[in-house]
Protein backbone atom coordinates (compact mmCIF):
# COMPACT_ATOMS: atom_id res chain seq x y z
CA UNK A 1 0.00 0.00 0.00
CA UNK A 2 1.39 3.22 -0.98
CA UNK A 3 -0.12 4.98 2.71
CA UNK A 4 1.80 3.38 5.92
CA UNK A 5 -0.14 0.77 7.30
CA UNK A 6 -0.23 3.40 10.68
CA UNK A 7 -1.73 5.96 9.00
CA UNK A 8 -4.33 3.46 7.13
CA UNK A 9 -5.19 2.02 10.46
CA UNK A 10 -5.40 5.57 12.33
CA UNK A 11 -7.20 6.49 9.43
CA UNK A 12 -9.86 3.55 10.28
CA UNK A 13 -9.94 4.15 13.89
CA UNK A 14 -10.90 8.11 13.09
CA UNK A 15 -7.68 8.90 14.90
CA UNK A 16 -5.72 10.13 12.16
CA UNK A 17 -4.68 13.64 12.29
CA UNK A 18 -6.57 15.81 10.18
CA UNK A 19 -3.79 17.25 8.63
CA UNK A 20 -3.31 13.31 6.90
CA UNK A 21 -6.23 12.39 6.66
CA UNK A 22 -7.41 14.67 3.26
CA UNK A 23 -3.70 12.68 1.74
CA UNK A 24 -5.24 9.00 3.11
CA UNK A 25 -8.99 10.13 0.99
CA UNK A 26 -7.25 10.94 -2.12
CA UNK A 27 -5.59 7.54 -1.98
CA UNK A 28 -8.37 5.74 -0.81
CA UNK A 29 -10.71 7.50 -4.00
CA UNK A 30 -7.96 6.28 -6.45
CA UNK A 31 -7.87 2.68 -5.35
CA UNK A 32 -11.00 1.11 -4.41
CA UNK A 33 -8.45 -1.80 -2.93
CA UNK A 34 -7.04 -0.07 -0.92
CA UNK A 35 -11.08 1.13 0.72
CA UNK A 36 -11.96 -2.06 0.96
CA UNK A 37 -8.57 -2.57 3.53
CA UNK A 38 -9.63 0.18 5.67
CA UNK A 39 -13.39 -1.04 5.87
CA UNK A 40 -11.83 -4.34 6.82
CA UNK A 41 -9.40 -2.73 9.43
CA UNK A 42 -11.99 -1.01 10.68
CA UNK A 43 -14.38 -4.20 11.17
CA UNK A 44 -11.60 -6.25 12.69
CA UNK A 45 -10.37 -3.77 15.16
CA UNK A 46 -13.89 -3.15 16.24
CA UNK A 47 -14.04 -7.07 17.25
CA UNK A 48 -10.77 -7.56 18.66
CA UNK A 49 -11.76 -4.18 20.92
CA UNK A 50 -14.63 -6.54 22.25
CA UNK A 51 -13.74 -9.40 21.84
CA UNK A 52 -13.87 -11.56 25.02
CA UNK A 53 -14.60 -8.57 27.17
CA UNK A 54 -17.38 -10.86 28.59
CA UNK A 55 -14.32 -12.30 30.73
CA UNK A 56 -13.85 -9.15 32.57
CA UNK A 57 -17.40 -9.40 34.26
CA UNK A 58 -16.92 -12.97 35.60
CA UNK A 59 -16.16 -13.92 38.91
CA UNK A 60 -12.19 -14.11 39.45
CA UNK A 61 -11.59 -17.88 40.13
CA UNK A 62 -10.80 -17.88 44.14
CA UNK A 63 -7.53 -20.06 43.31
CA UNK A 64 -5.94 -16.92 41.66
CA UNK A 65 -7.13 -14.93 45.13
CA UNK A 66 -5.55 -17.78 46.79
CA UNK A 67 -2.42 -18.02 44.85
CA UNK A 68 -1.75 -14.25 44.89
CA UNK A 69 -2.66 -14.39 48.84
CA UNK A 70 -0.04 -17.02 49.36
CA UNK A 71 3.23 -15.95 47.22
CA UNK A 72 2.13 -12.23 48.68
CA UNK A 73 4.93 -12.45 51.08
CA UNK A 74 4.56 -10.36 54.17
CA UNK A 75 0.45 -11.85 54.23
CA UNK A 76 0.95 -15.51 53.65
CA UNK A 77 -1.82 -17.30 55.73
CA UNK A 78 0.68 -18.47 58.58
CA UNK A 79 0.86 -15.16 59.41
CA UNK A 80 -2.50 -13.83 59.20
CA UNK A 81 -3.60 -16.65 60.72
CA UNK A 82 -2.56 -15.96 64.30
CA UNK A 83 -5.20 -16.58 67.34
CA UNK A 84 -8.16 -14.67 67.52
CA UNK A 85 -8.95 -16.15 64.26
CA UNK A 86 -11.27 -18.58 66.13
CA UNK A 87 -10.23 -17.90 69.74
CA UNK A 88 -9.59 -21.84 70.14
CA UNK A 89 -8.13 -24.53 67.54
CA UNK A 90 -4.37 -23.88 66.48
CA UNK A 91 -4.97 -21.80 62.91
CA UNK A 92 -4.20 -23.80 60.54
CA UNK A 93 -7.73 -26.24 61.87
CA UNK A 94 -9.38 -23.06 62.69
CA UNK A 95 -9.13 -22.46 59.23
CA UNK A 96 -9.74 -25.47 57.64
CA UNK A 97 -12.92 -26.01 59.67
CA UNK A 98 -13.68 -27.84 63.13
CA UNK A 99 -13.78 -31.06 61.80
CA UNK A 100 -12.43 -33.45 57.96
CA UNK A 101 -15.47 -33.36 56.21
CA UNK A 102 -17.30 -36.61 56.17
CA UNK A 103 -16.48 -39.23 53.98
CA UNK A 104 -20.14 -39.51 52.87
CA UNK A 105 -20.02 -36.12 51.76
CA UNK A 106 -16.67 -36.49 50.03
CA UNK A 107 -18.32 -39.55 48.03
CA UNK A 108 -21.51 -37.77 47.03
CA UNK A 109 -19.74 -35.02 45.37
CA UNK A 110 -19.59 -36.00 41.61
CA UNK A 111 -16.59 -33.94 41.02
CA UNK A 112 -14.13 -31.74 42.65
CA UNK A 113 -15.20 -28.12 42.39
CA UNK A 114 -13.70 -26.44 39.14
CA UNK A 115 -10.79 -24.36 40.76
CA UNK A 116 -10.14 -27.26 43.67
CA UNK A 117 -8.52 -29.47 41.38
CA UNK A 118 -5.11 -28.21 41.78
CA UNK A 119 -4.18 -28.14 45.24
CA UNK A 120 -7.32 -28.88 46.61
CA UNK A 121 -10.29 -27.11 47.72
CA UNK A 122 -9.74 -26.84 51.57
CA UNK A 123 -5.97 -24.79 50.91
CA UNK A 124 -7.59 -22.38 48.56
CA UNK A 125 -10.41 -21.70 50.70
CA UNK A 126 -7.89 -21.45 53.67
CA UNK A 127 -5.79 -18.82 52.29
CA UNK A 128 -8.95 -16.71 50.87
CA UNK A 129 -10.14 -17.48 54.54
CA UNK A 130 -7.11 -16.00 56.10
CA UNK A 131 -5.77 -13.51 53.70
CA UNK A 132 -8.50 -12.03 51.70
CA UNK A 133 -10.51 -11.57 55.00
CA UNK A 134 -7.94 -9.96 56.56
CA UNK A 135 -7.17 -7.84 53.70
CA UNK A 136 -10.70 -7.08 53.32
CA UNK A 137 -10.92 -6.27 57.07
CA UNK A 138 -8.59 -4.13 57.06
CA UNK A 139 -9.37 -2.27 53.54
CA UNK A 140 -13.12 -1.95 55.34
CA UNK A 141 -12.00 -0.32 57.78
CA UNK A 142 -14.34 -2.74 60.06
CA UNK A 143 -11.18 -2.42 62.74
CA UNK A 144 -10.95 -5.98 64.05
CA UNK A 145 -10.20 -6.01 68.13
CA UNK A 146 -10.34 -9.48 68.50
CA UNK A 147 -7.89 -10.36 65.80
CA UNK A 148 -8.27 -11.33 61.82
CA UNK A 149 -11.71 -13.00 62.27
CA UNK A 150 -13.48 -10.50 64.22
CA UNK A 151 -16.01 -8.70 62.20
CA UNK A 152 -16.51 -4.51 62.96
CA UNK A 153 -19.40 -3.27 64.32
CA UNK A 154 -21.29 -2.13 61.78
CA UNK A 155 -21.40 -5.48 60.54
CA UNK A 156 -21.85 -7.04 63.39
CA UNK A 157 -25.13 -5.16 64.36
CA UNK A 158 -26.14 -5.89 60.55
CA UNK A 159 -25.54 -9.59 61.59
CA UNK A 160 -27.26 -9.39 64.79
CA UNK A 161 -30.29 -7.56 63.71
CA UNK A 162 -31.48 -7.66 59.91
CA UNK A 163 -33.36 -10.74 58.66
CA UNK A 164 -31.89 -12.54 55.57
CA UNK A 165 -32.96 -11.17 52.45
CA UNK A 166 -32.46 -7.76 54.00
CA UNK A 167 -29.73 -4.77 53.22
CA UNK A 168 -28.47 -3.45 56.61
CA UNK A 169 -26.31 -0.56 55.50
CA UNK A 170 -23.78 -1.71 53.17
CA UNK A 171 -24.31 -5.29 54.07
CA UNK A 172 -26.57 -8.17 52.47
CA UNK A 173 -27.76 -10.75 54.28
CA UNK A 174 -28.44 -13.86 52.64
CA UNK A 175 -29.28 -16.49 54.68
CA UNK A 176 -28.45 -18.29 58.17
CA UNK A 177 -27.60 -21.97 58.76
CA UNK A 178 -27.43 -24.37 62.03
CA UNK A 179 -24.21 -25.92 62.53
CA UNK A 180 -23.36 -29.35 63.84
CA UNK A 181 -22.67 -27.60 66.90
CA UNK A 182 -25.30 -25.64 67.75
CA UNK A 183 -23.94 -22.12 66.25
CA UNK A 184 -25.85 -20.07 63.64
CA UNK A 185 -23.66 -19.20 60.74
CA UNK A 186 -24.90 -16.42 58.53
CA UNK A 187 -24.04 -15.68 54.66
CA UNK A 188 -23.69 -12.14 53.42
CA UNK A 189 -22.23 -9.76 51.05
CA UNK A 190 -20.93 -6.92 50.79
CA UNK A 191 -19.33 -4.07 48.46
CA UNK A 192 -15.48 -5.34 47.32
CA UNK A 193 -13.13 -2.52 48.47
CA UNK A 194 -12.59 0.37 46.10
CA UNK A 195 -14.53 0.95 43.14
CA UNK A 196 -17.90 -0.30 42.06
CA UNK A 197 -16.57 -2.20 39.48
CA UNK A 198 -14.63 -4.31 42.32
CA UNK A 199 -17.13 -6.51 42.85
CA UNK A 200 -18.64 -7.78 45.75
CA UNK A 201 -16.95 -9.95 48.83
CA UNK A 202 -19.09 -12.63 50.55
CA UNK A 203 -18.56 -14.15 53.55
CA UNK A 204 -19.87 -16.68 56.52
CA UNK A 205 -19.75 -15.55 59.67
CA UNK A 206 -20.49 -17.62 62.78
CA UNK A 207 -21.58 -16.58 66.35
CA UNK A 208 -19.97 -18.31 69.12
CA UNK A 209 -20.82 -18.71 72.55
CA UNK A 210 -19.96 -15.74 75.35
CA UNK A 211 -19.41 -12.01 73.96
CA UNK A 212 -17.10 -12.98 70.85
CA UNK A 213 -19.68 -11.65 69.02
CA UNK A 214 -19.73 -13.02 65.16
CA UNK A 215 -16.59 -14.35 63.24
CA UNK A 216 -15.60 -14.61 60.12
CA UNK A 217 -15.34 -18.38 58.73
CA UNK A 218 -15.42 -17.64 54.87
CA UNK A 219 -14.73 -14.79 52.93
CA UNK A 220 -14.98 -15.06 49.10
CA UNK A 221 -14.64 -12.21 46.29
CA UNK A 222 -16.86 -12.37 43.41
CA UNK A 223 -16.62 -10.21 40.09
CA UNK A 224 -18.76 -7.33 39.58
CA UNK A 225 -21.91 -8.25 37.20
CA UNK A 226 -23.82 -9.45 39.44
CA UNK A 227 -23.55 -6.56 42.07
CA UNK A 228 -26.95 -5.95 43.75
CA UNK A 229 -28.69 -9.11 42.67
CA UNK A 230 -27.74 -11.47 44.60
CA UNK A 231 -29.39 -15.03 44.70
CA UNK A 232 -31.28 -15.65 48.17
CA UNK A 233 -29.50 -19.00 48.93
CA UNK A 234 -26.02 -18.82 50.13
CA UNK A 235 -25.17 -22.65 48.91
CA UNK A 236 -24.85 -20.52 45.75
CA UNK A 237 -20.85 -19.83 46.22
CA UNK A 238 -19.10 -23.00 46.35
CA UNK A 239 -16.52 -21.79 49.00
CA UNK A 240 -19.09 -21.32 51.28
CA UNK A 241 -20.89 -23.91 50.48
CA UNK A 242 -17.72 -25.96 51.56
CA UNK A 243 -17.54 -24.18 54.78
CA UNK A 244 -21.12 -24.89 55.48
CA UNK A 245 -20.62 -28.48 54.31
CA UNK A 246 -17.84 -28.67 56.98
CA UNK A 247 -19.27 -26.96 59.92
CA UNK A 248 -21.87 -29.83 59.42
CA UNK A 249 -24.37 -26.79 58.61
CA UNK A 250 -28.37 -27.93 58.02
CA UNK A 251 -30.61 -26.15 54.94
CA UNK A 252 -31.20 -22.55 55.50
CA UNK A 253 -33.47 -21.39 58.47
CA UNK A 254 -37.04 -20.60 57.39
CA UNK A 255 -38.05 -17.20 58.13
CA UNK A 256 -39.77 -18.59 61.46
CA UNK A 257 -36.93 -20.32 62.67
CA UNK A 258 -34.69 -17.29 62.19
CA UNK A 259 -36.68 -14.80 64.18
CA UNK A 260 -37.07 -17.49 66.62
CA UNK A 261 -33.28 -17.88 67.30
CA UNK A 262 -32.52 -14.19 66.53
CA UNK A 263 -35.36 -13.91 69.57
CA UNK A 264 -32.67 -16.13 71.50
CA UNK A 265 -29.70 -13.66 70.65
CA UNK A 266 -28.44 -16.57 68.32
CA UNK A 267 -27.55 -18.76 71.27
CA UNK A 268 -26.02 -22.15 69.90
CA UNK A 269 -28.53 -24.72 70.18
CA UNK A 270 -28.69 -27.99 69.36
CA UNK B 1 -2.28 -8.08 50.85
CA UNK B 2 1.33 -5.94 49.42
CA UNK B 3 -0.08 -3.25 47.33
CA UNK B 4 2.03 -4.66 44.89
CA UNK B 5 -0.30 -8.31 44.98
CA UNK B 6 -3.06 -5.65 45.66
CA UNK B 7 -2.32 -3.85 42.12
CA UNK B 8 -2.34 -7.93 40.50
CA UNK B 9 -5.64 -8.43 42.32
CA UNK B 10 -7.00 -5.41 39.94
CA UNK B 11 -5.06 -6.85 37.09
CA UNK B 12 -6.55 -10.12 37.26
CA UNK B 13 -9.59 -9.18 35.29
CA UNK B 14 -7.77 -8.02 32.02
CA UNK B 15 -4.95 -10.31 32.33
CA UNK B 16 -7.52 -13.40 32.33
CA UNK B 17 -9.03 -11.47 29.18
CA UNK B 18 -5.27 -11.41 27.64
CA UNK B 19 -4.59 -14.88 28.73
CA UNK B 20 -7.62 -16.30 26.78
CA UNK B 21 -6.83 -14.61 23.59
CA UNK B 22 -3.55 -16.98 24.16
CA UNK B 23 -4.09 -19.41 25.71
CA UNK B 24 -8.41 -20.30 24.00
CA UNK B 25 -9.60 -22.22 27.08
CA UNK B 26 -10.80 -20.56 30.33
CA UNK B 27 -8.70 -23.24 32.54
CA UNK B 28 -5.40 -23.04 30.31
CA UNK B 29 -5.52 -19.05 30.48
CA UNK B 30 -6.01 -19.22 34.26
CA UNK B 31 -3.09 -21.44 34.86
CA UNK B 32 -1.35 -18.80 32.46
CA UNK B 33 -2.34 -16.09 34.64
CA UNK B 34 -1.39 -17.86 38.09
CA UNK B 35 1.98 -18.90 37.36
CA UNK B 36 2.78 -15.26 35.90
CA UNK B 37 1.26 -13.57 39.17
CA UNK B 38 3.62 -15.91 41.12
CA UNK B 39 6.56 -15.62 38.93
CA UNK B 40 5.87 -11.47 39.26
CA UNK B 41 5.49 -11.97 42.89
CA UNK B 42 8.63 -13.23 42.82
CA UNK B 43 10.45 -11.22 41.00
CA UNK B 44 8.47 -8.29 42.84
CA UNK B 45 12.17 -6.25 43.06
CA UNK B 46 12.79 -6.14 39.56
CA UNK B 47 9.57 -4.32 38.42
CA UNK B 48 10.60 -0.17 38.16
CA UNK B 49 7.93 1.86 39.58
CA UNK B 50 5.96 4.35 37.66
CA UNK B 51 5.89 2.03 34.52
CA UNK B 52 3.27 0.33 33.48
CA UNK B 53 1.99 -2.74 35.72
CA UNK B 54 0.19 -4.13 32.76
CA UNK B 55 2.45 -4.40 30.31
CA UNK B 56 5.11 -6.27 32.51
CA UNK B 57 2.14 -8.85 33.57
CA UNK B 58 1.35 -9.05 29.27
CA UNK B 59 5.10 -9.97 28.88
CA UNK B 60 5.49 -12.44 31.61
CA UNK B 61 1.96 -14.06 30.17
CA UNK B 62 3.32 -13.90 27.07
CA UNK B 63 6.56 -15.62 27.70
CA UNK B 64 5.20 -17.79 29.89
CA UNK B 65 2.90 -18.86 26.85
CA UNK B 66 5.63 -19.38 24.63
CA UNK B 67 7.48 -21.64 27.40
CA UNK B 68 4.40 -24.30 27.80
CA UNK B 69 4.15 -24.15 23.54
CA UNK B 70 7.57 -25.17 23.32
CA UNK B 71 7.53 -27.65 26.29
CA UNK B 72 6.67 -31.00 26.07
CA UNK B 73 2.55 -30.85 27.23
CA UNK B 74 2.32 -27.57 23.89
CA UNK B 75 1.02 -31.08 21.96
CA UNK B 76 -1.36 -32.02 24.40
CA UNK B 77 -2.38 -28.51 24.77
CA UNK B 78 -2.70 -27.54 21.65
CA UNK B 79 -4.99 -30.26 20.80
CA UNK B 80 -7.15 -29.69 23.56
CA UNK B 81 -10.60 -28.61 22.45
CA UNK B 82 -12.27 -25.45 23.07
CA UNK B 83 -15.53 -26.93 24.77
CA UNK B 84 -13.29 -28.38 27.13
CA UNK B 85 -14.31 -25.70 29.69
CA UNK B 86 -17.50 -27.06 29.49
CA UNK B 87 -16.88 -30.73 31.01
CA UNK B 88 -15.69 -30.13 34.29
CA UNK B 89 -18.78 -28.58 35.83
CA UNK B 90 -19.54 -31.13 38.42
CA UNK B 91 -20.64 -30.14 41.63
CA UNK B 92 -20.75 -26.43 40.65
CA UNK B 93 -22.61 -26.33 37.65
CA UNK B 94 -23.84 -23.12 38.74
CA UNK B 95 -20.27 -21.21 39.88
CA UNK B 96 -19.15 -22.00 36.51
CA UNK B 97 -22.03 -21.36 34.08
CA UNK B 98 -22.07 -18.06 35.56
CA UNK B 99 -18.19 -17.63 35.27
CA UNK B 100 -18.27 -19.00 31.82
CA UNK B 101 -18.85 -17.02 28.26
CA UNK B 102 -20.06 -18.64 25.07
CA UNK B 103 -17.47 -18.47 22.51
CA UNK B 104 -18.97 -16.03 19.91
CA UNK B 105 -18.16 -15.94 16.00
CA UNK B 106 -15.00 -12.99 17.20
CA UNK B 107 -13.79 -15.27 19.49
CA UNK B 108 -13.60 -18.13 17.22
CA UNK B 109 -12.28 -15.95 14.49
CA UNK B 110 -9.51 -14.53 16.73
CA UNK B 111 -8.19 -18.04 17.86
CA UNK B 112 -7.75 -18.89 14.38
CA UNK B 113 -5.34 -16.09 13.75
CA UNK B 114 -1.25 -17.28 13.52
CA UNK B 115 0.07 -16.71 17.55
CA UNK B 116 2.04 -13.91 16.37
CA UNK B 117 -1.06 -11.86 15.10
CA UNK B 118 -3.24 -12.81 17.66
CA UNK B 119 -0.50 -11.06 20.72
CA UNK B 120 -0.18 -8.16 18.68
CA UNK B 121 -4.02 -7.61 18.38
CA UNK B 122 -4.68 -8.19 21.85
CA UNK B 123 -2.33 -5.92 23.26
CA UNK B 124 -3.33 -3.10 20.40
CA UNK B 125 -6.93 -3.53 19.93
CA UNK B 126 -8.13 -5.16 22.61
CA UNK B 127 -5.76 -3.92 26.09
CA UNK B 128 -5.06 -0.72 24.17
CA UNK B 129 -1.50 -0.71 24.52
CA UNK B 130 0.57 1.85 22.01
CA UNK B 131 2.41 0.26 19.43
CA UNK B 132 5.81 1.01 21.25
CA UNK B 133 4.29 -0.70 24.50
CA UNK B 134 3.50 -3.69 22.57
CA UNK B 135 6.85 -4.41 20.82
CA UNK B 136 8.34 -3.87 24.18
CA UNK B 137 6.04 -6.59 25.27
CA UNK B 138 6.40 -8.92 22.73
CA UNK B 139 10.44 -7.50 22.10
CA UNK B 140 9.84 -6.80 18.44
CA UNK B 141 10.63 -3.96 16.48
CA UNK B 142 7.42 -1.50 16.35
CA UNK B 143 7.37 -1.44 12.60
CA UNK B 144 6.46 -5.23 12.88
CA UNK B 145 3.85 -4.87 15.61
CA UNK B 146 2.44 -2.24 13.42
CA UNK B 147 2.14 -4.97 10.12
CA UNK B 148 0.63 -7.50 12.19
CA UNK B 149 -1.79 -5.75 13.95
CA UNK B 150 -2.46 -4.79 10.64
CA UNK B 151 -2.74 -8.36 8.96
CA UNK B 152 -4.57 -9.49 11.92
CA UNK B 153 -7.72 -6.92 11.88
CA UNK B 154 -8.15 -7.02 8.06
CA UNK B 155 -7.78 -11.12 8.70
CA UNK B 156 -10.42 -11.14 11.10
CA UNK B 157 -12.19 -8.51 9.39
CA UNK B 158 -12.37 -10.36 6.43
CA UNK B 159 -13.64 -13.83 8.21
CA UNK B 160 -16.09 -11.88 9.58
CA UNK B 161 -17.43 -10.18 6.89
CA UNK B 162 -18.02 -14.28 5.42
CA UNK B 163 -19.30 -14.65 8.02
CA UNK B 164 -22.23 -12.11 7.52
CA UNK B 165 -22.44 -13.29 3.86
CA UNK B 166 -22.72 -16.70 4.69
CA UNK B 167 -25.64 -16.21 6.97
CA UNK B 168 -27.85 -13.93 4.69
CA UNK B 169 -30.03 -16.19 2.11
Amino acid sequence: MSIAEEALMAYADGTLPAGERARVEAALAADPALAGQVALLRAGGRAARDAFAGVLDEPVPPRLLAAIAAASGPASPATVATPGWEGTAAPRQGLAGPRPLPAATRASRPAAPWFARRGGLAIAASLLLGVLGGWTLHEMRVSPPGGPGALGPALQAALDKAPSGTLAGEARLIASHRAADGQVCRSFAVPAPGTAAAGMLQGLACRGSGSGGWALRAMVARGAGGAGSFAPASAEDPVLAEMLDRLGAGPALTEQEERAAMARAWSPDR
Amino acid sequence: LSPFAQDLVALLPRMRRFARVLAGTMDAADDLVQAACERALRAEESFIPGTRLDSWMFRIIRNLWIDGRRGPAAAFRAAEPLEAADSVSGADGAALAEARIALGDIERAMLRLPPEQREAIALVCMQELSFREAAEVLQVPIGTVMSRVARARIALGRELAEQVGAEAP
